[in-house]
């Protein structure tokens, strides 16, 4: 089963590597979402299905189909029209597609045919991780939760626009 | 309740947060009490937990390292906070547009001093990270807090960038780390042995221990940073970055992989000796204040970590006691800058000239404090240098002595620059108007009189040395 595990892993690094040399930021995006669904391959052959789906619901899903929408959304008009058509022809999909595809196959032969993990791991189910966040690993979860606050706050005052005559808007 | 001072400071900021929404303009200075009052109560904290204990199954442990960085983050917390109040509730001469709200400023002041404090309890790895990236990530927010100035946002943008750059080594030394040991706990690495994997994680963990720490040549971020953050936040950089970079890389050098401080003690030597030769010589051509004290920055920086070099039991109270007398010294001098850039908005060193005839006290503080950062006795800062060098001396790296002190000397040339211009230059025609409010008075008072007496009295000294030595003689490797 460890084939499964370095073909996914190269999968990600040949995708890694092209979201950082392509020039154009659709592409590298397209790229980056098939870096992050490899990974989640790679967490759910070595015995963490919970993670795998997260990575694929929150990074894969939520925050690259944003992405996509911001950098979409920042050009508007019919020449961006234009453009966006360009960015999204056959060329730019034929890359990421082979590499989706390999890794669909992999999860296919993965849930089918072979065995679901690499050897001699132990499958850490959504319960184990819970038990673990808010048992031994409180403090963390607690830390991380000031961390987003604080960021949370940041990012308040740094988006809230201001006024020509000084005064602050509430956003 | 070896948490406590911790706690105080993270219910302070949420009691900042929810108490600014409430608070009429008129009564908006209340956050400021506030921040004040909770770091004082946390300082007190402080001094009453013991010096040994661990809590969560030995993730979070107090000791007396420890117990001293928690202490100097949360003073030097207490004077940015005296440093920021009058530019934040706009009582100042020159008004600086866009660096209101005064409530979320402290608030995430407050988080970053509580992730430095966590910072150096932590005993795993995941702990240690995110109370890193809690005592940076907000930083990032107060560097570019001017909205309207675009110096500013380049500089958070800036911080940003390398941040994450020197996160992402970190978190890949780590991982290998981690994948050596199988373990979190950063005492489970202290048994490793040498293999290519563990000293390529070594050499990740430096460069990005080199980039909190504006160690050359990981320091470029530093000087565009300092001179677009608002000016209580460069003087709060310059410090609190600086201790929170010091603690960093001694749960790295020192717990995580404390069997190997002495292999690399040349490797340490290097970069104290090329970071201190950089930021003085490049110091020399700086005009803006901020860029100079970045460079300033960057020089102390290769002054501290010769305290990593060994013999061990001396190298970290004096390394400590340095930092007590860099914050000291720092945070007097920023507090006249901060003045002087409130009431004229103009930061260049030029600018300062006459102030010894218009402002004679201010002026005196900031000599002093100056010669505390160049290292003249009988001043806290020479005193530190002191027995830093002779640390350096112990190890047998008596070239790196040599070039330690021809760099004080260059030092003493920059600093002299600035005095040179405050005491004999004719008097600046534009020069600043009102004497400096209490906040910034009651700072340069304090600090001033600190930094000369950490210098002459030895209880400090003493008091560093006595709990750390005690301590570091019973986990040292020997």
């Amino acid at each position: 089963m460890n084939a499964v595990f370095y073909i996914a892993a190269a999968v990600a690094a040949v995708s890694t590597i092209m979201v950082v040399s392509r020039s154009n930021a659709v592409y590298s995006l397209l790229y980056l979402i098939v870096s992050l669904l490899s990974v989640a391959l790679i967490f759910f052959v070595l015995g963490a299905p919970f993670i795998a789906a997260l990575e694929v619901i929150i990074y894969a899903g939520a925050i690259m189909v944003l992405f996509v929408f911001t950098i979409m959304m920042l050009n508007l008009g019919p020449q961006t029209a234009e453009q966006e058509r360009k960015w999204l022809s056959g060329r730019a999909w034929a890359g990421p597609s082979i590499l989706v595809a390999i890794l669909m196959a992999e999860m296919l032969y993965v849930l089918w045919g072979g065995d679901h993990q690499v050897e001699g791991r132990h499958i850490v189910e959504p319960k184990e991780v819970s038990v673990a966040l808010y048992g031994p690993y409180v403090m963390i979860v607690e830390l991380s939760s000031m961390l987003l606050l604080g960021g949370l706050v940041a990012a308040y005052h740094l988006g809230r626009r201001v006024h020509g005559d000084g005064k602050e808007q509430q956003p | 309740m070896l948490m406590l001072p911790e706690i105080i400071v993270v219910v302070t900021a949420m009691a900042v947060l929810v108490a600014d929404l409430f608070l009429t303009e008129r009564l908006r200075m209340g956050v400021t009490w506030l921040s004040l009052a909770g770091l004082a109560v946390a300082a007190g904290a402080v001094f009453a937990t013991p010096m040994n204990g661990s809590m969560f199954g030995g993730q979070f442990v107090v000791d007396a390292v420890g117990w001293w960085f928690k202490l100097f983050f949360v003073i030097s917390g207490f004077f940015t906070v005296l440093l920021s109040m009058d530019l934040l509730h706009g009582r100042t001469t020159c008004r600086m547009r866009g660096i209101g709200s005064p409530g979320e400023y402290y608030t995430v002041l407050l988080f970053t001093i509580s992730g430095m404090m966590y910072l150096v309890s932590a005993r795993d790895m995941v702990l240690l990270y995110v109370s890193l990236e809690l005592a940076t990530i907000p930083l990032f927010a107060l560097a570019a807090w001017r909205r309207e100035d675009i110096r500013s946002g380049e500089a958070g943008l800036k911080y940003v960038i390398v941040g994450a750059l020197a996160s992402a080594f970190i978190l890949y030394g780590l991982g290998l780390i981690y994948g050596l040991t199988g373990q979190i706990s950063l005492d489970a690495a202290r048994v490793l042995k040498g293999s290519p994997a563990f000293w390529f994680a070594a050499a990740m963990l430096t460069a990005g221990i080199g980039f909190k720490l504006t160690l050359v040549p990981f320091h470029l971020w530093a000087a565009d940073v300092f001179e677009g953050a608002p000016m209580p936040i460069t003087a709060y950089l310059s410090v609190a970055s600086k201790g929170t970079g010091l603690a960093f890389m001694f749960q790295l050098f020192f717990r995580m992989m404390g069997g190997w401080v002495h292999d690399w003690a040349l490797m340490i030597a290097l970069f104290a000796a090329v970071t201190m030769t950089l930021g003085n010589c490049v110091a020399i051509v700086q005009h803006n204040i901020k860029r100079f004290m970045a460079f300033s920055a960057i020089s102390h920086a290769g002054v501290f970590i010769m305290g990593f070099l060994g013999p061990h039991d001396y190298g970290v109270p004096a390394m400590l006691f340095y930092l007590l007398a860099y914050i000291a010294s720092t945070l007097a001098l920023f507090a006249g800058i901060v003045w002087y850039s409130n009431e004229t908005g103009r930061e260049t060193i030029r600018d300062y000239r006459g102030l010894s005839r218009t402002n004679p006290l201010m002026a005196l503080a900031m000599m002093l404090a100056l010669f505390s950062l160049a290292g003249i006795p009988p001043l806290s800062g020479f005193v530190g240098k002191f027995f830093l060098f002779s640390v350096a001396a112990g190890a047998g790296f008596h070239w790196l002595v040599g070039i330690a002190a021809v760099n004080s000397t260059i030092a003493l040339y920059n600093y002299l620059r600035i005095v040179r211009e405050m005491y004999i230059e004719p008097v600046h025609e534009d020069g600043p108007a009102a004497p400096a409010s209490w906040s910034l008075s009651i700072t340069t008072a304090v600090l001033t009189t600190a930094l000369v007496l950490l210098g002459i009295i030895p209880f400090f000294y003493n008091a560093i040395n006595g709990s750390t030595i005690a301590w570091l003689s019973a986990v040292l490797p020997h």
